[in-house]
């Protein structure tokens, strides 16, 4: 089973980041993974895209051209990338910064994710709260080792990540549209 | 700590492409990096100028690209093994110092992480463009190696190879490498340090007096490091063993020759590449790097589709691994050649190939979608 996973925001988000942990966790479950990130020339504020494949198999061709999930973290990622979403693909947008649906998704979960982090006090963790979204929402990857990941990844801020992390799975909730 | 415990832990790690490359030269016994920045190999220099220090190695950020492959040089004329990444643009400015690093025979390693060309380009985006210029860009005869990797794993392996084959046969090795390999995330795997096969230059011990540090005695001739107390001349100008310069015929003859012929006698042992389905295929696709990928992923439909089409992918670009597009060709109909370029490798594909050769061009910029290669296919069988 393949997974193609696009995951649209704009540069600070740390979109590419959490694509890098989703990656490092699958590998870690003995899973094979390609991340492929992109950014326009401007960095913070400008787009931002991480496309993560998971395969249970060797990943052959390890970019996308339609996605089975898109994770919106903007609504200029949204309108970006929501066409390219797969017919009857699944979608998870922060609920705050997306409101425009532009795609035909069989499921949307949302969560919000901007909102939760600023409520930590800190803004940085909302691709974290979006993690434990996504990883309630779709599983594919082992939820220990995303978490524990996520641990390795900033040992300095283990319990703000830990509970972004939770928020993230908790608050996340199927919408119709 | 020992300096090997700081060097990439061996098991299975998630990792950029081009940072996989630079703890690749860490693990080869790279002590000298010199480049400066460009788009999109910058992650090798970065990585590099925190690792380096940390494991008492040296990084210099000089003041252009021509400055980087001369400190290069130098660096490897005192005796280390010494590497450089950059693209397309500083590609062009180093050309004329590959040359005199394959002169003066000094072994160092050169990363070209392509982008869209020509020119400036898009520094962001992919490209293949640079095939030709790896292996013609400096002037004069003179033989080099060229290895492209298709994924992390490859562009880890093939780093480490670079360094050994430039100290081998003390040329100059460049890792032609792409946008989208360098800033890919893949999964690695590090072997046991003593599994990986590590070359050292081979060293002359004999009496100070009897040393030629061009000695046309066998095809390689012994390093002796600047600072070791030898006497030595080194110059661009056709030199005789001595390295002293040289009008005569028989030292121009013998010189090249040898420049020449250090690659070409061992070029079998330099051939690097993969085959699939070529028992019963009457159309190969030859390719290489990212377009690699897409490749297989669309011969791979296409035998769904019970069509006979089988692959090389080549990992060694330069020597032009011959011998088996050659046999290839003998069996198939036809050969097809993608690249994202408007016709680069197809040159030496049609110089040995006994079958019509067509190409599957991708302009630069993007990576051609395996319905891409797959619709090519379709067309040739």
């Amino acid at each position: 089973m393949r997974w193609d996973i696009r995951w649209a925001g704009f540069g600070g988000q740390g979109v590419i980041r959490a694509g890098e942990i989703l990656g490092s966790a699958a590998v870690k479950q003995g899973l094979d993974s390609a991340l492929r990130p992109m950014y326009g020339p401007e960095k913070t504020g400008g787009w931002s895209r991480a496309d993560v494949v998971i395969s249970d198999q060797p990943i052959i061709f390890p970019l996308i051209v339609r996605p089975d999930i898109l994770i919106a973290m903007s609504q200029d990622g949204m309108n970006r990338d929501g066409s390219s979403l797969k017919k009857d693909g699944m979608l998870l947008i922060d609920g705050e910064l997306v409101k425009d649906i532009k795609c035909y998704p069989s499921k949307v979960y949302s969560v919000d994710a901007t909102n939760i982090a600023d409520s930590l006090g800190r803004r940085i963790v909302a691709n974290i709260v979006m993690l434990g979204a996504f990883v309630k929402a779709f599983r594919i990857v082992n939820e220990d080792i995303l978490l524990q990941t996520i641990i390795e990844t900033f040992p300095k801020a283990a319990e703000l990540n830990k509970t972004a992390f939770k928020l993230g799975m908790e608050n996340v909730k199927e919408v119709k549209i | 700590m020992s300096g090997e415990l700081k060097l990439l832990k061996p098991g299975i790690h998630f990792m950029m492409g081009n940072i996989a490359c630079a703890e690749a030269a860490l693990i080869a016994g790279c002590e000298f990096y010199a480049g400066y920045p460009i788009t999109p190999s910058n992650e090798i220099a970065e990585h590099m100028s925190r690792r380096m220090p940390q494991l008492g190695r040296h990084f210099i950020q000089m003041e252009d690209e021509i400055a980087s492959i001369v400190a290069v040089c130098g660096a490897s004329a005192a005796g280390v093994k010494a590497m450089t990444a950059t693209s397309g643009p500083g590609f062009s400015l180093m050309m004329e110092t590959i040359g005199l690093s394959a002169m003066l025979e000094l072994p160092c390693v050169i990363v070209d992480v392509q982008r869209a060309g020509p020119s400036t380009g898009i520094p962001t985006f992919v490209g293949q463009g640079d095939v030709m210029q790896a292996r013609w860009g400096s002037h004069g005869d003179y033989e080099l190696v060229v290895y492209s990797p298709s994924t992390v794993q490859e562009f880890f392996d093939l780093t480490i190879e670079a360094f050994n084959t430039s100290e081998w046969l003390r040329i100059p090795v460049i890792v032609l490498s792409d946008e989208v390999v360098g800033h890919m995330y893949g999964r690695l795997q590090v072997p046991e340090y003593d599994k990986i096969k590590i070359i050292n230059r081979k060293r002359y011990s004999g009496p100070r007096e009897e040393y030629l540090p061009y000695s046309s005695e066998t095809l390689v001739p012994l390093f002796v490091a600047a600072g070791d107390g030898f006497r030595i001349h080194m110059t661009g100008l056709t030199h005789d063993e001595r390295g002293y310069p040289s009008l005569e015929i028989e030292d121009s003859h013998k010189l090249v020759e040898r420049l020449v012929m250090k690659v070409r006698k061992n070029a079998k042992n330099l051939w690097k590449y993969e085959t699939l389905y070529l028992d019963d295929a009457d159309v190969v696709v030859v390719t290489f790097g990212i377009t690699a990928r897409s490749t297989e992923e669309a011969v791979r439909r296409a035998r769904n589709e019970g069509l006979k089409v089988g692959m090389i992918k080549l990992l060694t670009l330069w020597p032009f691994p011959e011998d088996p597009v050659k046999v290839a060709s003998q069996y198939a109909r036809r050969i097809l050649v993608a690249e994202i370029n408007m016709g680069q490798l197809i040159h030496p594909v049609r110089e040995v190939a006994e079958c019509p050769v067509a190409g599957i061009n991708y302009p630069v910029g993007y990576v051609p979608p395996p319905e891409y290669i797959l619709d090519g296919i379709r067309a040739a069988v």
